[in-house]
């Protein structure tokens, strides 16, 4: 009898194809699926089946197209089911509703049919229900949307055999190599053997079993086994491992240590297998964002797959697991701690990243991890503990761009002095009173630094007041201040220092200098908003000899011109680009000096 | 190595960086260097590409003042130099922009306006359609609660059809969902959230944004049970970048008035230093509006003073780190109506005002309900 879908087949296997999956190789996955759900409710019927899984790729006369074929011993299909599997598919005109009602056996037969009409021309499909072994049907069914049912004049054994037709085009699919690789790719954990059959050689696909499923003799064995079975997964050789096991989700499988800090790209991604089935090898979602030190190989039994089935739905099932298994590997971490610091370092080196992000949130966690966390200073890298040993204060910068100002002259001042900017590192920093209580914290910039300068004394205040006063007036439409102390390195006549706001106004000036008068005018209206008046600040070093020399300087004109390019300098010093402002500053500054020059040049001269 | 070829590499180093970071002030700073470097070597190509990277960084990362002036800086060269920078990406970045503008008082309604209509016009000579355009209409309305127009823009905005220019598939759909809760549909705006929640829709931002839109109207509609699981996964989706301040405060709010106040001082606790580093107000104003009902709630629950954790940096700061919730109720209700001024004197309407009044009304909506037990014990 011929028959036609309701739906327009082709539209359904474009979606499928191109929105649903990410790969046409799924149809391999959907084969299988079909056959293990077929043989378990089988064993539902027979607790004693025996079922197994044959996929096989016949020899083809001349230039015919591949085909291939599936067998699964499973429960088989029925007249009646044949139909519902059918109106299933016809019924489900959006993707939506399509995969709402696939969730019994029989739905999920016919939509992971439909996946194969990616790949297939013709797909034709003999089965026997264990249910009435007398009846044997052929469905076969084409991509156009046409297909016939009839009843099969020999008998069979109960079960299904699927045939695919290779549909040009899709012949890389149906090659040997592939079709194997697929199929120990998505089946390898399932728990009914696979064959393969190819010409005369008959190969089983999932031979090994994960080492979570094994028992050993001893942890030697069971550590080599578990490494091994990363090396032959992932071809890494990893740092270590932790075994997983989660009651929640019914989650079990390893998470191997990296032997690499990751980058953002490979984080959070790992091999998921669901009722042993492959789900992804990019799944997110299953531990905390603060776990990417690791990569996981895991079978979850009881997670909700999303519609793709190629990750995880969040709900309250998969939280419960990510933090179950994120107290696994917190775990893992503290027993290191004290079993082997030394192993625990080496993983440090590697991962501390991951290990302050779960420190910063954890308390307990960071009490006994905080002494080996490392931090960027001045003087190198060191651990909190190592710093406390030499400094009775804590100094720490939170800004990238403070610290770079802080960095080029607080080593002249023998201080050590924290790089905070880092994610996570002023949190951490600002912890650590709550282990030792009586350390100092404190943070510091650019300007709160010039404080440990070493002060003038009243009778050098009274030599540098006029200096300090003209500078004032000159720099004052620059919106810098101008202190004066002494301090190392004597060559360095003046700092420019900048906090974060005056550094977030400078980019305003800027951009000023390039904006239209009605994008001025919004930046001016966001400088307004913010409402803080920090000024820069320009500290002379009263150390330096040219400073001192100008401190005596009586020539007015003379001294101004000495103060611009003084402050023009020590903001080139600080490498930060010139504004338009700026720039006219020392090439007046630049060209006053020069005219000084040529008169005194002149004057020699007569 | 010639100075010019270290500068090269420097950058090259920072942009490198900073892409591998994930969002938040790590990876701003990185970009800013950038920025700085390019400027010194005042290569305009590279000058431009950090800023881009900036601008991004920015948005995503809870500092949309400096998005601002980047922005500002990258459509002026655009323009001085017609045909040499992507198109799309400008006006893309403009999108962020006008929407983030609204949040600081001091620009004028005028030069907001001002702004839409520039987008618009660039949009239409960029031979896109108007849906971008009428979102941020509706946006900007909705910000000042001029209710008519923004119902006729967010409808008007279905009159265009999507284009490049128009959002991703999960943020419409959070944005109707936004709609029907702005309309005071609940119920339809948790059914329009269902392929979010489905994890059929997401982005950068959904479903992070959406979960918290949706804690009041599912109390609203007593399906309390729901809005703690969403409150969950929501929760840990954006408790670590601070662009989700405002979104926080929606957390808070659900916290106080299912009474899970150990959880919703912590939450005080962790993001009150958000507070002075993201200067967006609007999102200031959730955070302190929510912080407010919830010390008022206190108050009323227990006598004497709760021991809070805040840093030094907090203006009541205590070193024996009690308080009284009374003066924590009063210094948060008093800082979310300064905002609220401000943003009615621009705005020219009570809006802020008003829903600053309404929030002790909430508390008709207070009723205890635990976060879920098994989350916390199921691996124990």
């Amino acid at each position: 009898m011929e028959y036609k879908f309701q739906v327009n087949l082709g539209g359904i296997i474009d979606l499928l194809a191109n929105h649903t999956y990410s790969s046409p190789q799924i149809f391999i996955r959907e084969l299988l699926q079909n056959g293990v759900d077929a043989l378990v409710a089988r064993r539902h019927l027979e607790p004693e089946h025996r079922g197994e899984m044959h996929l096989e790729l016949p020899p083809q006369s001349g230039n015919a197209s591949p085909v291939l074929v599936f067998r699964d011993n499973g429960i088989g299909l029925t007249e009646d089911e044949i139909h519902l599997f059918l109106a299933t598919i016809g019924q489900s005109s959006k993707r939506d509703e399509l995969f709402a009602q696939h969730r019994d056996f029989i739905g999920q037969f016919g939509v992971g049919l439909l996946s194969c009409f990616v790949v297939s021309e013709q797909i034709v499909v003999r089965t026997c229900s264990a249910k009435d072994e007398t009846k044997a049907f052929e469905w076969r069914g084409n991509a156009d949307g046409t297909y016939s049912i009839k009843l099969l004049d020999q008998k069979m054994e109960p079960g299904t055999e699927v045939r695919l037709y290779c549909k040009g085009g899709s012949e890389d699919n149906f090659r040997p190599e592939t079709v194997k690789r697929l199929a120990h790719h998505y089946g390898s954990l399932l728990p009914f053997p696979i064959n393969f059959e190819d010409g005369a050689a008959t190969t089983l696909v999932n031979e090994d079993r994960p080492p979570w499923q094994e028992e050993f003799l001893d942890s030697d064995f069971e550590r080599e086994a578990y490494l091994e079975y990363g090396r032959t997964t992932f071809g890494t050789e990893f740092f270590d491992y932790v075994s997983l096991r989660s009651s929640a989700g019914d989650v079990s499988g390893v998470a191997f240590v990296l032997p690499f800090s990751p980058s953002l790209a490979m984080r959070k991604t790992h091999r998921v297998y669901l009722k042993n089935m492959l789900l992804s090898e990019q799944t997110e979602g299953l531990l905390p964002d603060w776990a990417f030190f690791v990569k996981c190989v895991v079978n979850a039994n009881d997670l909700r797959p999303t519609a793709s089935r190629e990750s995880f739905y969040e709900d309250e099932a998969l939280a419960v697991t990510r933090r179950a298994l994120g107290l696994q590997l917190r775990h893992y971490l503290i027993d290191l701690a004290t079993s082997n610091p030394g192993r625990l370092k080496q993983l440090i080196q590697l991962h501390f990243l991951s290990i302050k992000a779960l420190a910063v949130d954890d308390e307990e966690f960071f009490r006994i991890f905080f002494k080996w966390l490392p931090f960027e200073t001045n003087m190198g890298t060191m651990t909190l503990t190592e710093y406390i040993k030499d400094h009775d204060v804590i100094r720490y910068v939170p800004d990238r761009d403070q610290f770079r100002q802080v960095a080029r002259i607080a080593g002249a001042q023998s201080l050590c002095i924290i790089n905070a900017a880092y994610t996570y590192d002023a949190e951490l920093i600002q912890k650590i009173n709550e282990v030792f209580p009586n350390i100092q914290l404190e943070m510091v910039d650019s300007q709160s630094l010039t404080h440990s300068f070493e002060y003038l004394t009243l009778a050098e205040q009274d030599e540098v007041a006029k200096l300090i006063e003209l500078a004032n007036e000159i720099l004052l439409p620059f919106k810098c201040m101008v202190e004066i102390r002494a301090f190392s390195p004597k060559e360095l006549p003046a700092l420019y220092n900048v906090s974060a706001e005056v550094q977030f106004k400078r980019s305003i000036e800027t951009t000023k200098e390039v904006a239209d008068t009605f994008w001025s005018s919004v930046l001016d209206d966001v400088e307004a908003g913010l409402g803080d008046d920090a000024l820069a600040q320009l500290c002379f070093n009263y150390r330096n000899p040219v400073v001192y020399k100008i401190t005596r300087m009586r020539d007015e004109t003379l001294l101004r011109l000495s103060i611009q390019i003084l402050y023009v300098q020590a903001i080139l010093l600080s490498h930060r680009p010139l504004n338009s402002k700026e720039m006219a500053l020392l090439n007046e500054g630049l060209l006053g000096f020069i005219e000084r020059g040529a008169d005194v040049f002149e004057g020699w001269i007569q | 190595m010639s100075e010019n070829e270290l500068e090269l590499e420097e950058l090259a180093e920072l942009l490198g960086r900073a892409l591998d970071l994930d969002e938040g002030d790590e990876q701003i700073a990185t970009l800013e260097e950038a920025v700085r470097v390019a400027d010194i070597r005042g290569d305009l190509e590279f000058q431009y590409g950090a800023r881009e990277a900036l601008v991004r960084a920015c948005i995503f990362g809870g500092a949309s003042e400096k998005a601002l002036v980047a922005f500002a800086w990258l459509l002026a060269q655009f323009d001085k130099h017609p045909g040499k920078f992507d198109q799309w990406a400008i006006l893309w970045k403009y999108k962020w922009i006008v929407s983030q503008v609204c949040s600081f008082p001091n620009v004028s309604k005028a030069r907001i306006y001002k702004m839409l209509d520039d987008l618009t016009e660039r949009s239409e000579a960029a031979g896109y359609g108007l849906r971008a355009v009428y979102n941020h209409r509706y946006r900007t309305e909705k910000f000042w609660d001029n209710r008519e127009k923004a119902v006729e823009y967010f409808h008007k905005m279905q009159e265009f059809p999507e284009d490049g220019l128009s959002n991703c598939p999960a943020c419409e759909t959070d944005e109707r969902v936004s709609f029907s809760i702005y309309s005071g549909h609940d119920e339809k705006a948790v059914e329009l959230a269902q392929p979010i929640l489905d994890a059929r829709e997401k982005c950068a931002s959904v479903p992070h944004r959406t979960y918290a839109n949706i804690l009041l109207p599912l109390l609203r509609l007593g399906r309390q049970k729901e809005a703690v699981l969403y409150h969950h996964l929501g929760y840990g989706l954006i408790c670590n970048n601070k662009t989700f301040l405002d979104k926080v405060g929606e957390h808070l709010v659900f916290l106080a008035l299912t009474h899970n106040f150990e959880s919703a001082i912590a939450l005080v606790e962790k993001h009150y230093l958000w507070t002075e580093q993201n200067r967006d107000l609007l999102c200031q104003f959730r955070f302190f509006r929510a912080a407010w009902l919830l010390f008022e709630m206190l108050a009323e629950q227990q006598e004497g003073s709760l021991e809070l954790r805040l840093p030094r940096s907090f203006p009541l700061y205590s070193d024996s780190g009690r308080y009284e919730p009374t003066r924590l109720a009063a210094w948060f209700k008093q800082e979310a109506t300064e905002i609220a001024r401000r943003f009615d004197e621009r705005n020219e309407t009570d809006f802020f005002a008003r829903t600053l009044d309404q929030t002790l009304s909430l508390k008709a909506l207070s009723e205890p309900f635990p976060l879920l037990e098994d989350f916390e014990t199921a691996f124990e």
